[in-house]
């Protein structure tokens, strides 16, 4: 059962989208902010992180550089999740590190689609690396 | 002759429509997921008597989304490619 890790502020968001990922099959890790996010990925090393970009704290932008830029969290696929409106801010999450940008309210198939092909990527990826 | 577009103005003037937008589509998130979720609920347990309520909610909180992106794209605020696809799908009819 893949992992995620839903990093979000909003509750009522929290509850509903962990509750309809549960209910297609993933176990779902809940971080509320920036700092307890960055930190959640490091010890529950998940398979993929949707990262809410307006966080309290430490912003989604900043929390996925410095997941980017750790070791051990870096091969972690980030879904930024957003409401914001600006086509300027899919750049942004992207130069942020985020492998893929989706929109809030969230449509639950295209979000669905875009979590297999990255957790279909990551698999393939580290079953070409070589084993030393 | 055209003046020249300041980019820090049109940075200031996108501000606060951007942040509306943003709390809006927001609040319209739970509403739409939460309808989705009952529905599906619903369906499981045989209670379809309550699908075309929980359909109403999901439909019109769909329709106040689309509502407010075309008002917002109205005065100028561009949109997501991401939300480009789900305006060119519910016109399709295949949202």
């Amino acid at each position: 059962m893949p992992k995620l890790l839903l990093v979000e502020d909003n509750e009522m968001n929290r509850d509903m989208l962990s509750r309809r990922l549960q209910r297609k099959g993933y176990e779902v890790v809940l971080a509320v902010d920036g700092p307890s996010g960055v930190e959640m990925a490091r010890t529950h090393a998940p398979d993929l992180i949707l990262m809410d970009m307006s966080l309290p704290i430490l912003d989604g932008w900043e929390a996925t550089r410095r997941l980017k830029s750790d070791a051990a969290t870096q091969h972690i696929p980030v879904i930024a999740l957003t409401a914001h409106a600006m086509s300027s801010d899919r750049e942004k999450a992207l130069e942020a590190g985020c492998d893929e940008y989706d929109t809030k309210p969230i449509e639950l198939p295209r979000l669905l689609g875009k979590i297999e092909s990255l957790l279909s990527r990551a698999a393939h990826s580290s079953a070409e690396k070589p084993t030393s | 002759m055209t003046e020249p577009q300041n980019p820090a103005s049109e940075e200031t003037r996108h501000a606060m429509p951007a942040k509306l937008l943003h709390d809006l589509r927001t609040e319209l998130g739970p509403i739409i997921g939460y309808a989705e979720l009952l529905m599906e609920l619903a369906h499981e347990q045989g209670q379809e008597c309550f699908l075309p309520d929980l359909q109403n909610i999901q439909t019109a909180a769909k329709n106040m989304a689309a509502f407010i992106s075309a008002n917002f794209r109205g005065i100028g605020l561009p949109e997501t490619p991401a939300e480009s696809a789900t305006q060119q799908a519910a016109a399709s009819g295949t949202s």
